[in-house]
C-alpha cells in the first residue's frame, strides 16, 4: 500500500472555468471530508465525485498504485 | 402532423423512431427544448407550465416581445406552429402527479419539482428516458437516465437533493440564453440518440461561457 495519497482536485464553479489543485497527504487513505478539508475546499451543497462516481463526505478515498485519484467539487444549478 | 422539409437532416435523425414527449416547464430551457424538437420533426409534443410570459424571460429564452403578459405554453403553441407548422398540446397549469409516458423533459427551477416528477416516473415501464436540466448562470447540468434502470435511478437519486442544499440563484446569475440553448440542444441530442440507437450520456456539464465540458 502506498504511503502517501495524491488526489486532484477539480472545483466547478457557476461560471469562469474550473479550477484544478493536487493534494497530498500522508497516508494511504482518508475520507472525501478529509481531503477536501486538507485542500481548503468547501464542500457546502456542492455536488462530489470520486473518479467519477457520485460521492459524499464520508466516501473513502484510498490510492491505488499509479492511479490518480480524482475528485470533482461542483456548484448545485437547479434553475432551468 | 407538420409540413417542414427535413431533407437536410434525414440521415441525421429519421423522426420515424421519435416517441412522445412531454415537456415540464416552458421556461429559458424549455421553451428551447419545444421548439428544437418540432423542428426536427417530433410532432407529438406536450408541455406543462402555469406561468406567464415576463419582461426578465424574453432574454433567455424562445418568447417574443408580443408574448409578453401570455401563458407561457399558449405562447409558445403560437410560437411552434408559425415556426414549423405544428399543433403542439399545451397544458396551462403545472405539472402535479398526472400519468405520464414516452419521453420526459424535466425544466423546472425546484429540487422540489424535480422530486414530483421523479416519483411519476421511477420504475414507469412506460417511461423510456427521463431528461433533467439544471442551470445557474453558465453552468449547465443535463440528466439523461432510464427510470427503471437501477443504477440509473442510484445514481440519479445521488443528485435530488432539496432546494436549500442547491447553489442559490443570485439575482443577475440566473442564466444566459447561450447557455440554456446548449442544455436544450443536450436535451434533443439525448432523446435522438435514445430513439434511434438506444444510448444517452447519463450526466453532462459544461461551463458554457469556457466552452468546457466538465466531469471525469
Amino acid at each position: 500500500m502506498a504511503d502517501k495519497l495524491k488526489v486532484k482536485i477539480m472545483v466547478v464553479p457557476t461560471q469562469g472555468k474550473s479550477t484544478t489543485q493536487t493534494v497530498e497527504l500522508k497516508k494511504s487513505g482518508a475520507s472525501l471530508k478529509e481531503v477536501l478539508k486538507a485542500a481548503g475546499v468547501s464542500a457546502d451543497n456542492k455536488d462530489l465525485l470520486v473518479n467519477g462516481q457520485p460521492a459524499t463526505l464520508d466516501t473513502h478515498v484510498g490510492a491505488k498504485d499509479k492511479v490518480e485519484v480524482k475528485v470533482q467539487v461542483s456548484e448545485r444549478p437547479r434553475g432551468s | 402532423m407538420t409540413s417542414l422539409n427535413f431533407s437536410q437532416q434525414s440521415g441525421v435523425f429519421d423522426r420515424a423512431a421519435a416517441r412522445p414527449v412531454t415537456v415540464i416547464g416552458a421556461g429559458s430551457v424549455g421553451s428551447q427544448v419545444v421548439v428544437q424538437l418540432a423542428k426536427i420533426g417530433v410532432t407529438g409534443i406536450t408541455v406543462y407550465d402555469g406561468d406567464y410570459v415576463e419582461s426578465h424571460n424574453i432574454p433567455m429564452s424562445a418568447y417574443r416581445v408580443g408574448d409578453l403578459g401570455r401563458l407561457k405554453v399558449a405562447a409558445l403553441e403560437a410560437i411552434v406552429l408559425e415556426q414549423s407548422d405544428l399543433r403542439i398540446a399545451a397544458v396551462p397549469r403545472m405539472f402535479q402527479r398526472e400519468r405520464l409516458a414516452g419521453s420526459v423533459v424535466a425544466c423546472v427551477d425546484s429540487m422540489e419539482a424535480r422530486r414530483l416528477i421523479w416519483d411519476q416516473v421511477k420504475m414507469n415501464p412506460n417511461v423510456d428516458i427521463l431528461v433533467d436540466t439544471r442551470t445557474a448562470a453558465e453552468l449547465i447540468s443535463v440528466f439523461a437516465v432510464n427510470p427503471c434502470d437501477p443504477e440509473d435511478i442510484a445514481y440519479y437519486e445521488h443528485f435530488l437533493y432539496p432546494s436549500s442544499q442547491a447553489s442559490r440563484l443570485m439575482c443577475g446569475l440566473h442564466g444566459i440564453i447561450y447557455a440554456s440553448a446548449v442544455a436544450a440542444s443536450a436535451v434533443c441530442a439525448n432523446l435522438t440518440n435514445k430513439w434511434s440507437q438506444g444510448r444517452m450520456r447519463r450526466h453532462f456539464q459544461m461551463l458554457v461561457g469556457e466552452l468546457e465540458s466538465v466531469g471525469q
